[in-house]
């Protein structure tokens, strides 16, 4: 039955936050700092969502379940909120990503911009690790070194600032293009009208000619966005992914692991006024005459507010929360269609007594200890062509491509003294295409074949030298976190058609909704899944807008 | 030597709870798409018993028979993976039934029409509705002796099977002539994990499919019998939130609660 509002307690808050995920942490702060008295509501007992960490592999160790690599120091809310005084630190390795070769041979990025305040996360060019960079990638091919100086100009002359103004700013309209659109527009820009509509492979292709940068380039994509070689990545993928591949952007690590986001933005928040209600799982909003104006609570009881704000994805939103409240046969297709289908990856830490030595370090010294290091056949075509497809069709690929990160080597918050912890990554198969008792041993056989795999490359990670693991899959996540639906972790297939102002379908990319007073904030909108983007910023700077709060983005003096 | 083992495809049985779909009309529990179905388990232990038997025994031939009203052929393949010679599957929906007699009939239509078997192996019981009943009629149905419940399974002298048989507080040891029926359980061990390349060579291989009305299927006796209802227990919480001052002050009154209405009881008492 639906609720009305005659059962309800008198309004005791001006906002209410329907989940205590990642941008319900962010969005909370904005709109208490606006003056609202606002009330973040989750149904499990952590705030968070993916921006947490808990003791594992082992005791004494600390393990990131979900979101490994942030970049929380750049996004506004770090400086809006002092988030720094409030715990939140970051480390910056002067490499970044790296790829080990079966034959031996490597590749070292050196970051091309160097933080020199900590503090601000504040880089500056960095000319010696550029022409370092360059010089390794000249060892296997002159043409894709020169491509690389020619691509580190225009990201810093284009390409760096549209990116950050992109992910903080709303969709624009159709035919009006957005900050990385307009760079098509741009002759020098290395961005032509093309590349929105390349596949990943494609983009490699075009941009390299090296199998090195190739494979790395098709490997690093679904880290950074899900996407699998034959997607058409769009421009905010490629620009992120040319960033990381090439190093452009220092590595940044989080003291004490990504817990360190919610913990510092909760402290910010509390600071505020803001009440973090756990154990207050939402059953559904309630609507009267075309306007939300409270919510039902699981539990009983239910808590009213002239500002509803949803942090969980499109489907529960549409499908559970307003079940009463049908948005129209068109819309509810789209909401039932939306893609779930990538990012979807075997992800956890193996605890060890001591760092992995690769052989491969003899030769080309520091690879070994690069923050995003890959280890794999250089083999474009495997990637290009099988690498999905045997994935599918086995849940995981029959060549290993393993990322590791082994953070420990500079936040030591992270493994007890003496021994470290590694995270390891490689991409799977949605949740629905194997039973449960398959994805126990299917995980099971991926650990075993990448400590296997490890080992070739890093002859001492032997089974006395670890410790112990912990391997999630899609299975687990899909069980834990009900919008990372087929347990992937873009919250929504990141490629161009739910990108931008298409994400996850046009009619719901604005961040308002059809019910008044109701907005939404979460990663199924614009810029999608992961810690730090944009999707709860743009929508406080919506809310204000709509309802003459301070522009909180005009008084920092900033341009969004 | 031909070994036929026979499988069914069930719900898994680790799906969750509330992804499971009571349809009280049909009397059936549904899995949804989102949860694939998986050969039970016991069933994957006859196939490991069987390719135990092949280690030994160079000339097995190993044929995995289902029959159901419809397959997840991925699922079902794993069969091939692992090292069977050949799948038989026969789908109908008159095959989505309850009752074990047409299911064991069918079965038995099969082995006869594919020229027999020398052995066939069955799991003690499905993992879906644990009746336990279709190795007793096919066994019946082909005239063969029945032994159950074996841990171990070996021919002996080509002609004679042995079973190393799982009780409660010991084993007991079965021989028999073959042709015979044996039933495996758990004790016998897991099925073995099919190795990267012969999962990709089985995804390329199809499954004989042999339809209902090209086998000659002995006619089921009536009456048979009928599911009446089909429930799922309802469970309820209540929930009450404690009131204190401070942790120590709700953990004792959490522990006079406990006790005031028996949900535990003090060392002792039962």
């Amino acid at each position: 039955m639906q609720p009305t509002g005659e059962n309800m307690a008198d309004a005791s808050y001006d906002a209410i936050v329907i989940g205590g995920g990642h941008h319900a942490t962010i969005i909370s702060c904005y709109l208490a700092k606006a003056g609202l008295k606002v009330a973040v509501l989750e149904g499990h007992t952590a705030l968070g969502g993916g921006a947490v960490s808990e003791e594992a592999p082992a005791p004494g160790f600390r393990q990131n379940p979900h979101a490994h690599f942030t970049r929380f120091y750049g996004h506004p809310a770090y400086a809006d909120f002092n988030l720094r005084e409030e715990g939140l630190e970051y480390i910056f390795p002067e490499q970044n990503e790296g790829m080990i070769f079966e034959d031996g041979s490597s590749f070292i990025g050196y970051s091309g911009y160097r933080v020199v305040d900590p503090k601000t996360g504040r880089t500056e060019e960095a000319p010696d690790n550029v022409r370092k960079t360059y010089d390794q990638i000249k060892s296997f091919s002159q043409r894709d070194a020169d491509s690389y100086l020619r691509l580190f100009e225009q990201y810093q002359k284009y390409w760096k600032k549209a990116f950050h103004k992109h992910r903080f700013t709303a969709p624009t309209p159709w035919r009006e293009p957005d900050a990385l659109e307009a760079l098509c527009d741009i002759p020098d820009s290395g961005i032509e009208p093309v590349h929105q509509f390349m596949s990943v492979r494609q983009c490699a292709y075009d941009y390299f000619e090296s199998p090195e940068l190739r494979t790395l380039f098709m490997r690093a994509t679904p880290t950074s966005g899900g996407c699998f070689p034959d997607d058409a990545m769009g421009l905010q993928s490629l620009v992120h992914v040319m960033g990381l591949v090439l190093s452009f952007e220092p590595a940044a690590i989080v003291k004490g692991g990504t817990q360190s986001i919610t913990d510092a933005l909760v402290k910010a928040g509390k600071k505020l006024d803001v009440e973090y209600l756990t154990g207050h799982e939402v059953d559904q909003i309630i609507v009267e005459n075309g306007a939300a104006i409270g919510v039902q609570l699981a539990r009983g009881g239910s808590m009213r507010a002239p500002l509803v704000v949803s942090d969980l994805g499109v489907p529960q939103t549409f499908l559970r929360l307003l079940r009463n409240h049908p948005i129209g046969d068109k819309l509810l297709h789209r909401v039932r269609n939306i893609h779930y289908d990538r990012g979807q990856i075997f992800w956890g830490n193996v605890a060890m007594h001591e760092l992995p030595k690769y052989t491969a370090d003899n030769v080309n010294p520091g690879v070994g200890s690069q923050p995003r290091l890959y280890t794999g056949a250089k083999d474009p075509e495997y990637m290009a062509s099988r690498y999905q497809h045997d994935i599918f069709l086995l849940g995981f690929p029959q060549q290993p491509y393993i990322l590791t990160a082994p953070d420990s080597i500079w936040d030591r918050t992270r493994a007890p003294d003496g021994q470290h912890t590694i995270l390891i990554e490689d991409f799977t198969a949605p949740a629905r295409l194997f039973s449960g008792r398959d994805w126990g041993r299917i995980k099971e056989e991926f650990t075993n074949r990448a400590l296997e795999e490890w080992r070739k490359y890093a002859p001492n990670m032997t089974k006395d030298n670890i410790i112990g693991t912990r391997i999630y899959g899609p299975y687990d996540v899909q069980a834990g976190k009900p919008d990372m639906i087929e347990g992937g972790w873009t919250e929504g297939s990141m490629f161009a058609s739910q990108l931008g102002r298409f994400r996850p379908f046009p009619e719901l990319s604005g961040f308002r909704t059809p019910v008044k007073n109701l907005y939404m904030c979460s990663s199924n909108l614009h810029s999608a899944g992961g810690i730090g983007r944009g999707s709860s910023y743009i929508a406080a700077k919506i809310i204000s807008q709509d309802r003459g709060l301070p522009r909180f983005w005009e008084s920092a003096g900033r341009e969004f | 030597m031909r070994v036929v083992v026979c499988l069914k495809q069930v719900i898994d049985p680790l799906t969750p709870a509330t992804a499971l779909v009571l349809d009280a009309s049909a009397k059936k529990i549904r899995g949804g798409a989102a949860n694939p179905p998986v050969i039970n388990g016991f069933d994957e232990q006859g196939i490991e018993a069987a390719l135990r038997l092949r280690e030994t025994n160079e000339d097995v031939e190993i044929v995995c028979v289902a029959v159901g009203e419809r397959f997840n052929n991925d699922v079902m393949k794993r069969s091939l993976a692992v090292g069977a010679d050949q799948l038989i599957l026969v789908q109908d929906p008159s095959l989505d039934t309850w009752n074990a007699y047409p299911i064991a009939a069918t079965l038995a239509a099969v082995i006869r029409q594919i020229g027999g078997a020398d052995l066939v192996i069955c799991g003690r019981q499905g993992s879906d509705w644990d009746n336990g009943l279709t190795p007793f009629i096919l066994a019946e149905q082909l005239g063969m002796p029945l032994l159950t419940l074996a841990k171990r399974v070996s021919i002996t002298g080509e002609t004679r099977i042995e079973i190393e048989r799982a009780l409660a507080d010991g084993s007991m040891t079965m021989d028999a002539a073959l042709p015979a029926v044996v039933t495996v359980t758990s004790e016998l061990g897991a099925l073995r994990m099919p190795s990267v390349s012969a999962r990709l060579t089985a995804a390329r291989k199809q499954p004989r499919q042999i339809a209902l009305a090209e086998l000659d299927v002995a006619a089921t006796p009536s009456p048979a019998p009928e599911v009446v209802d089909l429930t799922i227990p309802v469970t309820s919480r209540i929930c009450t939130f404690i009131e204190a001052a401070d942790g120590p002050g709700a953990g004792a009154r959490l522990a006079e609660i406990l006790l005031q209405t028996g949900a535990v009881r003090l060392g002792g008492e039962r």
